[in-house]
């Protein structure tokens, strides 16, 4: 019977080793605050700042704004931190004077027919709110707006003659961004400005100045300085810096290599003007109108997604009747731009350092995301226009996902950075754009019909 | 030794039999409770109707016609803690599942040295389900596979001491696929889920040899081909927006199941006590790809899956105190599954198992068997998942599974 216990205390010690290794603690990532403390949170910026998306700003777009995602992280973390913005209710704010919302809206998924709905516009929510906003970001803020503005007749657009009516709800005559973030005693600040510097040039194709490099630099250095004054040297401030103005569907979605011609179209156009263009059978870029005159577009210039579709669809745009210069970024405005965000970016880099302050690199993920796309539990997001999820109706801003795409890279950036432990936003949860699909399912249809191959249609084939 | 020692030392063993054994990737190795109950170290003995399973050639050596059928319940625990794509632990609880593979034998002599068979089990089975708003639900939800082989078997004792053995087998397989579907940048009123629904057949073959040395040493080995399922079916979306074009309709999908092959050795240490080690070799490298065609839109939603060839180590023992049989096992499963590739719809993992079990002869005619197995998967942290999964965390797996046959022999 000897080896009849042996064999018994061998399993026996094998069951217990077994069942002994199961454990109980979970393992990985513990959220937390690492040693910073965080009270008050306030997040200066602009429309990407304020939750700004598809050309409006409204409560269900708000709540996604990066600053809002990263005050919920915050706060399972164990941060106790309110975290107030100027809610403006759905639809959102007013095509300027008008009544009606100027959000875009998918219209009809055959097309896609997209624009405003002709909603009666929403108003703001908390005006009366005691305290400054938290969030002060500010749909159409420059950099100057940041120590300058106190209203819309103060702001950077009204020195060039378009006042800016958010300016004034936004700030409510208590202050400047500046004033506003330094009475609230943040212990965490993050700026992100400078988009609209260079973004208003690249978006009019051209016709509203870039902020020279020169005048960023010394406006930016200043705002650095009075915040690092206002928060002291244990305030934590998170600067981003500007992303490439062709990584958005606005400058990317119309093909400028779309005018398809056959060998008789391609002749005529020839002999009509004087074969200086040299059209040829199959793909052609459009004619436009650039600073340099006529010209046909090489794939190194831009149609914006302004121009009218239908226009160039059947109105003869691009080929017998040129683009107005207003809807294309040729190829010498694109280097101007480059090179103006390659220079603030240089400047937003020597700043955090000269200011011991984060920096959150938003040029190289949406670069990224335009080259390849981005993946996250089996789900795929792009830059591409309407169905990417990434960027809103507008081409310019992001979805409620694109801002917890950027929520979660300042939430990398300040763990890594700032010791903390903060848990990533779960992109998967959050809204992308509303299609206009009925919620109930009569015999197995949408109610109203569409044809099945809607969603083919949405790669907006032009020819 | 008292009786009470040995009444504790009995019950303890008791504790510890019973194999079934969830074997790598879904390949079950649960056929039968004597076998299992040895961890499944029985390719060299292969001496009841679950040779048909383990070695066919086993067949050869039994000269008297039986019946054996038996069932095995799994109970299945699985949680996963992450993902740290979003730098969490948040804790996600697979439903509890039971499983419960059969098995039914017919093993009926012929001739002076022939005999043949029929085995009726379920060789490939898995099931997963995660919470359905659950962060990996784009990557699964719910899923079950079911297979069924049916297999034929004849076996011929060439020498008095080599037998040889070969099984033909129609296999039957049918699987359920739910999960998420990823509108891209479109949100639509409610969130759609797909379910895949299909079924398929295909055709396999098995054969062994079964040397028995001296009357204390046999040898054993076996091998089963694989199986290629073209499965069909239908692809349901839930809600159906046909405004999206989602591929409503059939859809076609093909599954291969791994080729698998057994040597084992088996000594009679004792009067009463055999000992078996056994090898298992898995060709899990025959799955490379999970494809899915849709006809509905002539779509293909393809997944890489890249198993790769794998085994199984067994060891096993039987001391037989008539008309008592105590039996224990131990077995180690190495996975066929990279970190790369790991993905919630099969959490898999390196497995231990300890087995116990206890046969028992009623009359000359009927025995019974029971069988306990505990299966350990080793705590697995998976991290630079593929781009198309990009779901890293940890899992934790573990079964308790019981399994009891009944035999009868003519």
């Amino acid at each position: 019977m000897k080896a009849t216990s042996v064999t018994v205390a061998i399993f026996a010690l094998l069951l217990a080793v077994l069942v002994g290794s199961c454990t109980d603690k979970a393992p990985g990532p513990v959220a937390g605050l690492g040693s910073i403390s965080v009270k008050s949170y306030v997040s200066i910026g602009n429309s990407l700042t304020a939750g700004y998306q598809s050309n409006g700003l409204y409560e269900s777009s708000q709540i996604y704004s990066y600053p809002n995602l990263i005050a919920k992280e915050l706060a399972a973390s164990g941060a106790v931190v309110t975290f107030v913005q100027p809610l403006w209710s759905d639809p959102g704010t007013p095509i300027a004077g008008t009544t009606i919302a100027s959000r875009y809206e998918i219209l009809s998924l055959v097309g896609p027919k997209i624009g405003p709905a002709g909603r009666t516009a929403g108003s703001p929510e908390n005006l009366l709110y005691a305290a400054p906003y938290n969030n002060l970001g500010i749909p159409g803020a420059f950099i100057y707006d940041f120590l300058n503005a106190r209203d819309s007749n103060t702001c950077y657009s009204a020195l060039g003659g378009t006042k800016n009516p958010l300016f004034t709800s936004t700030l409510r005559g208590i202050g400047t961004q500046f004033q506003q973030m330094r009475l609230l005693r943040p212990d965490l600040v993050t700026f992100w400005l400078g988009n609209n510097d260079v973004l208003g040039y690249a978006t009019s194709g051209g016709a509203v100045p870039v902020t020279s490099p020169a005048v960023f630099g010394a406006l930016y250095k200043t705002s650095l300085d009075s915040i690092r004054a206002a928060v002291g040297t244990s305030g934590a401030i998170v600067v981003a810096n500007i992303p490439d103005v062709t990584s958005i569907p606005f400058i990317k979605t119309i093909p400028s290599q779309g005018l398809v011609l056959t060998q008789a179209q391609a002749d005529g156009l020839n002999l009509a003007t004087g074969g200086v263009f040299h059209f040829v059978a199959g793909v052609n870029g459009f004619l436009a109108i650039t600073n340099g005159g006529v010209k046909k577009l090489t794939a190194n210039d831009y149609v914006l997604l302004t121009c009218p579709q239908d226009s160039l669809k059947s109105a003869g745009w691009g080929s017998l009747k040129p683009i107005p210069n207003q809807y294309v970024l040729d190829s010498a405005e694109v280097a101007v731009a480059r090179t103006t965000v390659a220079a603030y970016n240089g400047i937003i880099a020597t700043n955090a350092v000269s200011h011991n302050a984060v920096l959150v690199d938003i040029n190289s993920l949406l670069a990224q995301i335009a080259a390849s796309g981005t993946t996250y539990a089996g789900q795929e997001l792009t830059a591409d226009y309407v169905i990417g999820g990434v960027f809103s109706l507008d081409g310019v801003h992001p979805t409620s996902k694109g801002q917890g795409l950027i929520a979660n890279e300042f939430i990398r950036m300040m763990n890594a950075k700032l010791g903390t432990s903060l848990p990533y936003v779960d992109v998967g949860s959050l809204p992308g754009i509303p299609a206009p699909l009925s919620k109930y399912q009569f015999g197995g249809r949408a109610v109203p019909y569409y044809p099945p191959d809607a969603l083919q249609a949405l790669q907006l084939q032009l020819f | 030794m008292t009786r009470i020692r040995q009444l504790g030392e009995i019950l303890l063993l008791t504790l510890l039999v019973a194999s079934v054994a969830l074997a790598g990737g879904f390949q079950l190795n649960e056929h039968g409770a004597n076998a299992m109950s040895q961890a499944g170290a029985f390719a060299a003995r292969a001496n009841d109707g679950s040779a048909m399973y383990f070695n066919p050639a086993g067949l050869g050596f039994q000269t008297t016609p039986s019946i054996m059928l038996g069932a095995t319940g799994i109970v299945f625990n699985s949680t996963f803690y992450g993902p740290l794509q979003a730098n969490t632990n948040q804790k996600y609880e697979q439903a509890k599942q039971l499983f419960t593979p059969v098995n039914g034998y017919v093993v009926y002599p012929v001739f002076d040295r022939m005999t043949v068979g029929v085995s009726v089990n379920n060789q490939y089975g898995l099931g997963t389900e995660w919470p359905s708003a659950w962060p990996g639900r784009f990557l699964a939800v719910k899923t079950d596979l079911a297979t069924w082989f049916i297999t034929p078997t004849v076996a011929y004792r060439i020498w008095d001491q080599l037998s040889v053995g070969v099984g033909v087998a129609y296999v039957a397989g049918t699987v359920k696929l739910t999960r998420g579907v990823d509108t891209r940048g479109i949100q639509t009123p409610a969130p759609v889920s797909s379910t895949l629904d299909m079924s398929g057949h295909a055709m396999a073959f098995s054969g062994g040899l079964l040397f028995k040395v001296t009357p204390d040493l046999s040898l054993g080995v076996s091998y089963r081909s694989k199986a290629k399922v073209d499965a069909s079916g239908t692809a349901t979306f839930s809600p159906d927006y046909t405004a999206l074009g989602l591929p409503q309709g059939d859809v076609t999908a093909s599954i291969t199941l791994p080729a698998t092959g057994f040597a084992g050795i088996a000594y009679r240490l004792m009067k009463n006590l055999e000992l078996e080690a056994d090898y298992q070799y898995i060709g899990w490298s025959s799955y490379k790809t999970l494809a899915f065609t849709f006809a509905a839109n002539n779509s293909v939603v393809s997944s890489a899956k890249n198993y790769s060839d794998t085994y199984i180590l067994r060891i096993g023992g039987e001391y037989t105190m008539a008309p008592w049989h105590f039996r224990a096992g131990y077995l180690y499963d190495h996975s066929p599954v990279s970190d790369t590739y790991s993905e919630p719809m099969l959490p898999d993992a390196n497995r231990n198992g300890l087995n116990v079990g206890l046969g028992y002869d009623i009359t000359n005619h009927w025995n019974v068997s029971v069988a306990y197995f505990f299966l350990k998967f080793s705590d697995r942290t998976v991290q630079n998942t593929a781009p198309e999964i990009s779901f890293d965390g940890t899992y934790h797996t573990y079964a308790n599974l019981f399994g009891a046959d009944i035999e009868f022999k003519f």
